[in-house]
C-alpha cells in the first residue's frame, strides 16, 4: 500500500516554513478510498465484538482522525494497517469496562493511542465559552498549529494577503484567546479543565 | 500585565520544543522566579490543549458529513448492506 506523506508546518510565527516532504490533502476523496477500503474491516471487527453500527461508525472516524494527525507528523508506511490498529485500540479503551479485548499483532501493539480523541474533545465551560466567542481566532489558529496547511494555504483560506499578515494575525489570535484564558481561570474555576 | 511579543514567541518555541539547551535552563529558571511569566506560560500551554480540541472537534465535523455522503451514495448501496448486515443478530 502506497506510502503516506503530509507537509509539517513550522509552528512559531518567527520559523521559516522549510518542509521537504511532498504534501497529500487528507480530503474528501483520501476518506473516499479509505472509506471503500477499511471501513468494511473496521466494522467486521466491531461487529464480532458484539459492537453496533453506530459504534463502528463512531470508531472508524476517530481512527481516521488519529490517521490524519500522525500523517501531518510523520510517514504512515501502511495506512489501512495503521487505521485497523487504531481502530482496535480504540474499540478496547471504549470496551475495556465491559471485558471484551481483542489480540493485537506486534504491529498493532506498537501503535500509541493519543490521550485525547475526537469523540471525547473537552466539554469544559471555557471551551464551550470560546467555541462561541472566539471562533474565528480558534479556527485560524487550529489551522495554523495542527491542520497540516502552509502558509500559501492558510493564508487563502483565511483572506490574508501576505505571509507577513497571516503571522501578524495569528499571533493577536493567540493574544486574544490566551487573554480570555487567563481571565476565565482566575475568576471561574469551573473553566478549568 | 501586558505580555510581551519577544515572551509569547519563546513560550511558542518552548511548546515546539525549539529551545536550545542553554535557553531552555533559562526558561526553567524564569518560570520559578517570575510568576506572571509563569501565569502567561500555563496560560499559552491551555490554549495549546484548547485549540487541539477545537481542532479535533472541527476534524470530527467533516469526517462525519464525508461518512453521511457515502453511506447515502446509491453506488455504495451493495457495501452499505453488507455493513448493516454485519449487526443483525
Amino acid at each position: 500500500m502506497e506510502t503516506l506523506f503530509i507537509e509539517t508546518k513550522a509552528l512559531a510565527i518567527d520559523t521559516p516554513h522549510t518542509s521537504q516532504l511532498p504534501v497529500v490533502q487528507l480530503d474528501e476523496s483520501m476518506y473516499t478510498s479509505l472509506y471503500d477500503e477499511v471501513y468494511p474491516v473496521v466494522a467486521s471487527i466491531i461487529s464480532r465484538q458484539g459492537g453496533t453500527l453506530a459504534e463502528a461508525e463512531d470508531i472508524f472516524q476517530d481512527a481516521l482522525i488519529v490517521f490524519m494527525d500522525q500523517a501531518r507528523l510523520t510517514m504512515v508506511q501502511d495506512p489501512a494497517r495503521y487505521i485497523v490498529g487504531i481502530a482496535k485500540h480504540l474499540w478496547m479503551r471504549r470496551a475495556r469496562k465491559e471485558n471484551r479485548f481483542l489480540k493485537l499483532d506486534d504491529y498493532e501493539q506498537s501503535l500509541h493511542l493519543p490521550d485525547e480523541v475526537a469523540s471525547e474533545v473537552s466539554s469544559s465551560a471555557l471551551f464551550l465559552f470560546l467555541q462561541r466567542a472566539g471562533s474565528k481566532c480558534m479556527d485560524l489558529l487550529s489551522d495554523f498549529y495542527f491542520a497540516g496547511l502552509s502558509i500559501a494555504q492558510l493564508s487563502a483560506r483565511h483572506g490574508f494577503t501576505t505571509r507577513h499578515s497571516a503571522a501578524v494575525q495569528k499571533h493577536k489570535c493567540l493574544e486574544k484567546i490566551r487573554t480570555i484564558v487567563k481571565e476565565k481561570q482566575l475568576s471561574h474555576e469551573d473553566f478549568l479543565e | 500585565m501586558k505580555t510581551s511579543s519577544n515572551d509569547t514567541v519563546l513560550i511558542e518555541r518552548y511548546l515546539d520544543q525549539q529551545l536550545s539547551e542553554t535557553e531552555k535552563q533559562a526558561f526553567m529558571n524564569r518560570l520559578v522566579t517570575d510568576n506572571a511569566f509563569s501565569q502567561t506560560v500555563a496560560a499559552q500551554t491551555q490554549v495549546r490543549r484548547l485549540v487541539r480540541s477545537h481542532h479535533l472537534l472541527r476534524q470530527r465535523e467533516r469526517v462525519k458529513a464525508w461518512h453521511q455522503r457515502l453511506h447515502n451514495d446509491p453506488a455504495r448501496r451493495s457495501m452499505r448492506q453488507a455493513i448493516e448486515a454485519l449487526f443483525k443478530f
